[in-house]
């Protein structure tokens, strides 16, 4: 005997056809999601397990929360967490303020000769290895660089001004290194602007910054907020560049993560690791909900 | 012509990149197991570690070539990193695969030969196998024939005379004013970084290490800054940001070589011994352990110690000098000089490796100027 739950065979297969359609792209994530879940989340586990269940030379090991707390409780680890967060913030400041001029600038540029130049020389640092381009900033800004050579020729300092093993040296770098990472998101929401809504708004009486404040910062902010995410995020997990632009001196997360696998404390080790991430996925968090916040309080204005 | 691929052809697609792919993971996941792999085919492998750089990884890789020419059946692979690179990996794999080392003997230097001890990481040799270890002093025997010491890697001063016009004469240059900012080693290298040095010439010693940090906290400026490599610790000095830093002596005398602007002295204190070892790591087999002994045999022979001192300038650690007559007048190899040579307890430095580790960065790293 039939059950009454069970639809008719055209219906049911009329379902089948619709769940196919909806959840087709489910496939083509697949590869992304099993890379995500085997590479990062199974390392992320990894970690956390590792922080509590410290190494040991001889016996089983057992539970502790030693490692979180050493971090948590000292002040010191505090003061390594704000050098890292404000290298992050200056940086990405700097690189907006650098990138999206540069972006804009781009998006009018009509003759593809040029735009293709413009193209070369902002993204080409990116085939270069970090550690070439951050050796190129040592050459350039140490005490006997070129910097320093030229502006002690043209007599505008007495002594080499330090601009390397210090907290500027690595923001210099830095922002060097990220910029193309700012641009590129900008460029890509610049380039889809037309000039109705900007000619709109002058006809409406607005001067250039009112326009530019008004109309086109809120439409281009999408790519704003992406180049800073992703030139926060990559900042404050760097190594390499701060290293060598810090001389080693500017102790900075990552840096901590470092000196502890070095020393095979593992537990440390991951603990800073496991707070990097979570320092990154919280701003980012916070990030977005401000911009969230602010489309919302945008749409009550306008209407 | 350009096609437009439907949906269906795309996942067929999708699915067979992925298989391959996967197929690609699955090859490369079976050539890098092989290095770990006690035996295929009635092959057996090993992989030998040993320090990458200049000369160093020489000898290792003609030994290891004229073994497997005499034995068909063994095949060595000679992996080249650092120490603090590879032994943090070396005791993952101990505690992940316990059986399957990702190294099973080699190179290893004072700091991370006793940091083993401390993480139980070493083999005891039998040395009927070494007989060539009789030739070795014995100061330089280990505990329990955990390892054993081959030769000395001699610690002094290295400066460029570009900018240094008299040159250094103690360890207490490191420190003194004149140098003040000009000053830099491997951030947490305890033979180079005058930490140990200085407590000892100041009161303390490895368990007593206070006066050092006390003298280093307060000199926090001398550092103009931290290098992570030795070749790194080279550019600085050779590009004058750093005038003066703690250097193997056979590093030195090898970049000078090169026409690297830099000078090694001696100071009046005597170098810095800096021990080097030979090492079977926990988890080989016995036939592993047999063919690793075997190796340690050919590289502690006086053939391969002579070879080995010719290219890197390093002391080997035999009772009668190995060392060429083309080396022999070097200050360095002088039996007297090898003599005085300032000893350090590294027990003690790999117990507390974490803790000064960490006081280093408070105490000195964080008193620096930025």
């Amino acid at each position: 005997m039939a059950r009454a739950d069970v639809l008719p065979l055209p219906q049911r297969r009329a379902i089948w056809r619709v769940m196919a359609r909806r959840y087709a792209h489910l496939p083509l994530l697949a590869p992304a999601v099993a890379v995500s879940v085997a590479v990062f989340w199974a390392c992320m586990a990894v970690l956390v397990v590792m922080s509590v269940y410290p190494f040991l030379a001889a016996g089983t090991p057992r539970f502790t929360l030693d490692a979180w707390q050493r971090f948590l409780v000292d002040p010191f680890y505090w003061g390594v967490v704000g050098t890292t967060l404000r290298i992050g913030v200056v940086v990405t400041a700097l690189s907006l303020l650098i990138g999206y001029p540069t972006a804009y600038a781009m998006s009018k540029i009509r003759r593809p000769g040029w735009a293709l130049a413009c193209y070369v020389v902002l993204f080409a640092p990116i085939l270069v290895s970090v550690v070439v381009r951050t050796y190129g900033w040592l050459l350039l800004l140490s005490q006997t660089g070129a910097v320093n050579y030229v502006l002690r020729t043209l007599g505008l300092i007495g002594q080499p001004i330090p601009l390397i093993f210090n907290t500027t040296g690595i923001i210099i770098a830095m922002v060097h290194i990220l910029l193309p990472f700012a641009v590129f998101p900008i460029l890509s929401v610049v380039g889809q602007l037309t000039s109705d809504l900007k000619e709109a708004a002058m006809d409406l009486g607005a001067n250039r910054w009112q326009t530019f404040r008004r109309v086109t910062l809120p439409l281009t902010l999408p790519g704003v907020v992406a180049a800073a995410q992703i030139v926060f995020t990559l900042t404050i997990s760097a190594f390499v560049t701060p290293f060598l632009m810090g001389g080693g001196k500017v102790q900075i997360l990552s840096g901590l993560i470092y000196r502890d696998m070095e020393a095979v404390n593992l537990a440390f080790a991951s603990t800073v690791a496991l707070i990097l991430l979570a320092l990154a996925m919280a701003i980012l968090a916070a990030s977005n909900v401000l911009v969230r916040r602010s489309y919302s309080r945008a749409e009550v204005l306008r209407t | 012509m350009a096609r437009r691929m439907k949906r269906r052809e795309f996942l067929a697609e999708s699915a067979k990149t992925g298989l391959g792919l996967f197929a690609l993971a699955q090859i490369g996941g079976t050539t890098l197991g092989l290095a770990q792999q006690a035996s295929a085919g009635g092959t057996e492998r090993l992989t030998m570690f040993v320090w990458s750089g200049l000369n160093l990884p020489v000898v290792a890789h003609e030994v290891s070539k004229f073994y497997m020419q005499n034995h068909p059946g063994v095949q060595i692979e000679v992996l080249e990193g650092q120490n603090f690179e590879v032994y943090p990996k070396m005791v993952s794999a101990r505690k992940l695969t316990p059986d399957k080392p990702l190294v099973h003997f080699g190179y290893s230097n004072a700091q991370f030969t006793y940091q083993g001890d401390v993480d139980d990481m070493w083999e005891t040799l039998d040395l009927n196998n070494v007989p060539n270890a009789a030739n070795i002093a014995d100061a330089y025997r280990r505990p329990g024939n955990k390892g054993i010491g081959f030769s000395i890697a001699p610690v002094g001063l290295m400066y460029n005379p570009t900018f240094v016009k008299e040159p250094p004469t103690s360890w207490t240059d490191m420190w003194h004013p004149r140098f003040r900012g000009k000053v830099t080693s491997v951030k947490y290298a305890w033979y180079a970084n005058g930490l140990v040095v200085a407590a000892k010439l100041n009161g303390g010693n490895e368990k007593n290490i206070d006066p050092g940090f006390k003298l280093w906290s307060e000199r926090a400026n001398q550092f103009v800054a931290f290098a992570n490599s030795n070749v790194e610790t080279r550019d600085l000095v050779v590009r004058g940001d750093a005038w003066l830093a703690a250097m193997f002596g056979g590093n030195a005398l090898q970049w000078k070589q090169d026409g690297a602007p830099l000078e090694f002295v001696i100071p009046r204190e005597g170098v810095i011994a800096f021990p080097l070892y030979l090492i079977v790591v926990k988890g080989v087999t016995p036939q592993q352990k047999r063919i690793a002994e075997d190796v340690i045999n050919l590289i502690l022979s006086e053939r391969w110690l002579a070879r080995w001192a010719t290219l890197t300038f390093y002391v080997p650690t035999t009772k009668k000098s190995v060392v060429p007559p083309s080396l022999r007048d070097l200050p360095m190899y002088s039996p007297a000089e090898t003599g005085r040579a300032i000893q350090f307890d590294w027990l003690t430095i790999a117990q507390n490796e974490r803790i000064w580790r960490e006081r280093w960065d408070k105490e000195v790293v964080a008193r620096m100027g930025r």
